[in-house]
């Protein structure tokens, strides 16, 4: 149905940059906030194997350049992933460029997003917001998060459902999706490494979920339906669970759905997303073997890199 | 704080009283709040009443508020020369400059007669060329702007309508007598900022737009939209095309964009095929009837003006040329604001209309004229010497304050370029009472309203004021550290 609205290629690909720094941000700030709860009651060894923020955020060559300079210690890794300017995926880069991909399309987003966005940027380069990070930082982390779902309530409920709007929920589920995934792909890879250290009693096994479980925001959902602290469990939920809106099959379906509205006339990139939420319907994902699981969930790394690469193609700033 | 207001034999509220208890107005300007003896202009009564409520403290708290609200909505422009901050927030005085609705018909009459002239003006000057044969004078003027386009002549744009959109700069003199300044008929900007700060002081004082009957400005989109629509074919497809995010007034460009709900396109997003301008859309291309264009003539074409201009659209001259598209402004505007044409204004005017003007512009000097030029060597230190290829108060010398040695460079280069160079008496602009730190000072003002022309024209009651820096300046343009205030034109 033509929605009579005028889309220019260079705001989509605005729009989805836009989305994807959202989610990026705040799937961050899950981690970072989850961590620093869990960090005031165990001591993480400062190794890229066996600090949950090094292991899932941190790559070895960066994590080696900091560990050289030998200043690496919990507050500096915090830091790091919180202002660093070098770090292309830190909180306030993925927030900067969130807002200046906004600025150029603000013609398009509703007044109260751009109001918004811009309110949050402002907080976030505040004096308060630094004397928050240093004074409160449960206080910091919360203020981001909610933020971002204000943000995304804003989205949801006043955005023109016009092509925009797809690109956006386009935004944020790819970029969900390759936040799980790498999540749950390091998870399954690196196991026995935090099992040694952290696991040895229940209360560890579930501190840790937890931790995990907020980066995807999913820990109701998953004590809802699964009621153990193996990494296959954990590792299946987060593939596939119908309740979910973190899993990755919800992702891919959302991704199907607004691609089928955007590129309405392109199929071969829609076939590729239709095979990949099938191959994660519940009886194909628990099926899988606790022999096969690592390769399985690395295969779905792969084939979601390769949707990652066509979309960045096809929604490419220029 | 509220201080009672004290009655007087006139029951008008004595100024010296609250935040206006120190105020002293300039003794050469017309103040645009009070008159020589201290007492409110008719049309100030209840706002000066209204504001002395409150005390410069409530100020601070209010300027808070309103930084607040233009921070929150990025209503911002850019500096380009200022490596702090691309972003810059406009300041705006919380103030207002008031003009009576009986002046404010006076100049909108006016400007609405400058505006006919100054079209028929260029209709002549890119057809006939009949006034360069009457009045030759004009012909090394015009033929030698730089505004000139040798390559339009011979074109008319539907209804003859060159300029859609006018800004003209207009002061009030010392003998209370309003008079044209400057015109702006390429890429006027600063209307934007006209609609929020008046969105701002709603949100401030919302009091007072209940009490006193004070001109809506809201609906200049609306008007802008209609009088474009108008001149194009049914349906037409507009477009407003943005040198982009770093241009100084790409707010602006933005704002209008989503009010006259038209998409706001970057040259790539346009393109030329069959000497008609489409639009790249998701859905394939759109053929665009209307451009209502904020990039200047030089680099809206590298095919025919700039060719290292990364900003225009190639073959949008030829669809321009071809009648398949409608520029707003037109392409060629340059000529009728170059300063150099402005002295003669006045016979454009009784030319084209063969009436006198209705509004004065400053008396000003030609310097291509041999007794003007002689006038302006003699007089130096007494006159504003501005060059015409200059704009934002760049370039100006004033003869009074300059020392020797610039006023020397000055006179070789009059008689080296004189076509590049006009002279003004320095006028004593007027000035209005703003907020400064922690007390209120007289600041000169000056006003751009805004003209839009279609079918009909219509003009947009009050416009920008815009405030000089500090007491001694005359320069009140925001790129050399002026500010601004909401301007109401109010009914007694």
């Amino acid at each position: 149905m033509d929605s009579g609205v005028i889309t220019v290629p260079r705001i989509g690909a605005q729009i989805y940059w836009m989305s994807r720094y959202l989610e990026r941000g705040e799937s961050l700030v899950r981690m970072l906030s989850a961590t620093y709860l869990l960090s005031l009651d165990y001591k993480f060894h400062l190794s890229i194997e066996k600090h949950p923020l090094l292991y899932f955020l941190v790559e070895d060559r960066i994590f080696q350049s900091l560990d050289n300079k030998g200043t690496i210690d919990d507050e500096s890794i915090q830091t790091f992933l919180v202002f660093h300017e070098d770090n292309p995926n830190s909180l306030h880069v993925s927030f900067r460029r969130m807002r200046e991909d906004a600025r150029l399309v603000r013609e398009v987003l509703g007044e109260n997003m751009w109001q918004t966005i811009n309110d949050f940027y402002q907080w976030l380069n505040s004096a308060e917001s630094r004397e928050a990070y240093k004074n409160d930082r449960c206080y910091f982390y919360k203020n981001i998060l909610d933020y971002c779902l204000l943000l995304k309530g804003i989205f949801y409920d006043s955005m023109l459902r016009d092509e925009y709007f797809h690109i956006m929920e386009l935004g944020i589920m790819v970029e969900r999706a390759n936040q799980v995934t790498n999540i749950i792909d390091k998870l399954i890879r690196g196991w026995s490494k935090y099992s040694d250290q952290l696991l040895q009693d229940t209360e560890q096994k579930l501190n840790f979920y937890n931790l995990l479980l907020e980066c995807g925001a999913s820990r109701d959902c998953y004590f809802k339906k699964v009621h153990d602290f193996e990494p296959e469990s954990l590792v299946k939920f987060f593939l596939h669970n119908e309740l979910s809106p973190y899993s990755i099959q919800h992702c891919l379906k959302s991704i199907a759905n607004n691609l089928s509205v955007v590129f309405a006339t392109e199929n071969a990139t829609l076939s590729l997303v239709h095979q990949l939420a099938e191959s994660l319907s519940e009886a194909n994902v628990f099926s899988i073997s606790a022999a096969d699981i690592v390769d399985r969930t690395h295969q779905i790394c792969l084939k979601l890199n390769e949707l990652n690469a066509i979309l960045n193609l096809k929604l490419e700033v220029k | 704080m509220r201080t009672q207001p004290k009655s007087c034999e006139d029951n008008f509220v004595e100024f010296k009283t609250g935040i206006f208890k120190s105020y002293n107005a300039l003794p050469e300007s017309y103040d645009e709040y009070f008159d020589r003896k201290g007492k409110p202009h008719e049309e100030l009564k209840g706002i000066v009443e209204y504001f002395t409520k409150f005390s410069l403290e409530d100020f601070l708290s209010f300027h808070d508020k309103s930084e607040n609200f233009f921070f929150s909505r990025s209503i911002s422009f850019n500096v380009y020369s200022d490596e702090k901050g691309v972003e810059k927030i406009i300041p705006v005085d919380l103030l207002p400059r008031v003009i009576a609705a009986t002046e404010w018909k006076v100049v909108e009459e006016g400007l609405r007669q400058r505006v006919q002239a100054l079209n028929l003006f260029l209709t002549d000057v890119y057809g006939r060329q009949q006034i360069l044969k009457d009045l030759p004078i004009l012909k090394e003027v015009v033929l030698g702007s730089k505004g000139f386009c040798a390559q339009l002549v011979g074109i008319t744009p539907p209804h003859g309508i060159y300029v859609h959109v006018a800004g003209v700069d207009v002061i009030r003199d010392s003998a209370n007598c309003f008079k044209v300044l400057e015109d702006n008929l390429r890429v006027p900007s600063g209307v934007s900022y006209v609609l929020e700060s008046r969105n701002m002081m709603k949100n401030i004082f919302p009091e007072i737009f209940a009490k006193i009957k004070i001109k809506n400005v809201n609906v200049y989109p609306f008007q802008l939209r209609q009088a474009l629509h108008s001149i194009a074919p049914d349906n037409p497809m507009m477009v407003l095309l943005t040198p982009g995010p770093y241009n100084s007034a790409y707010f602006e460009h933005v704002f209008l964009a989503r009010r006259m709900d038209c998409p706001l396109v970057q040259n790539s997003d346009l393109v030329v095929e069959g000497n008609k301008v489409y639009l790249k859309t998701m859905k394939g291309l759109k053929q665009v009837h209307i451009i209502y264009r904020r990039t200047n003539d030089d680099y809206i074409d590298p095919t025919v003006f700039n060719p290292n201009s990364l900003l225009g659209v190639p073959g949008l001259v030829k669809a321009y040329l071809a009648g398949n598209v409608v520029l707003a402004n037109a392409l060629g505007n340059g000529v009728a604001d170059d300063k150099a044409i402005y002295p003669f204004l006045p016979d454009i005017i009784r030319y084209y209309l063969a009436e006198e003007p209705i509004l004065a512009q400053v008396v000003t000097y030609s310097a291509l004229n041999p007794k003007d030029l002689q006038f302006i060597l003699d007089n130096l230190t007494s006159l504003v010497i501005k060059p015409v290829d200059e704009s934002g108060g760049k370039g100006i010398t004033f003869g009074a304050k300059a020392a020797k040695k610039q006023l020397e460079e000055v006179k070789s280069q009059l008689k080296a370029n004189p076509r590049n160079y006009i002279a003004q008496p320095l006028e004593e602009l007027s000035a209005c009472p703003t907020i400064t730190g922690r007390d209120v000072c007289p600041r000169r003002v000056d006003l751009r309203p805004f003209v839009v022309t279609g079918k009909a024209t219509w003009v947009l009651p009050g416009g920008l004021t815009r405030t000089a820096v500090d007491r001694d300046s005359y320069i009140v343009n925001s790129s050399q550290g002026g500010g601004t205030k909401d301007t109401w034109i109010v009914e007694l």
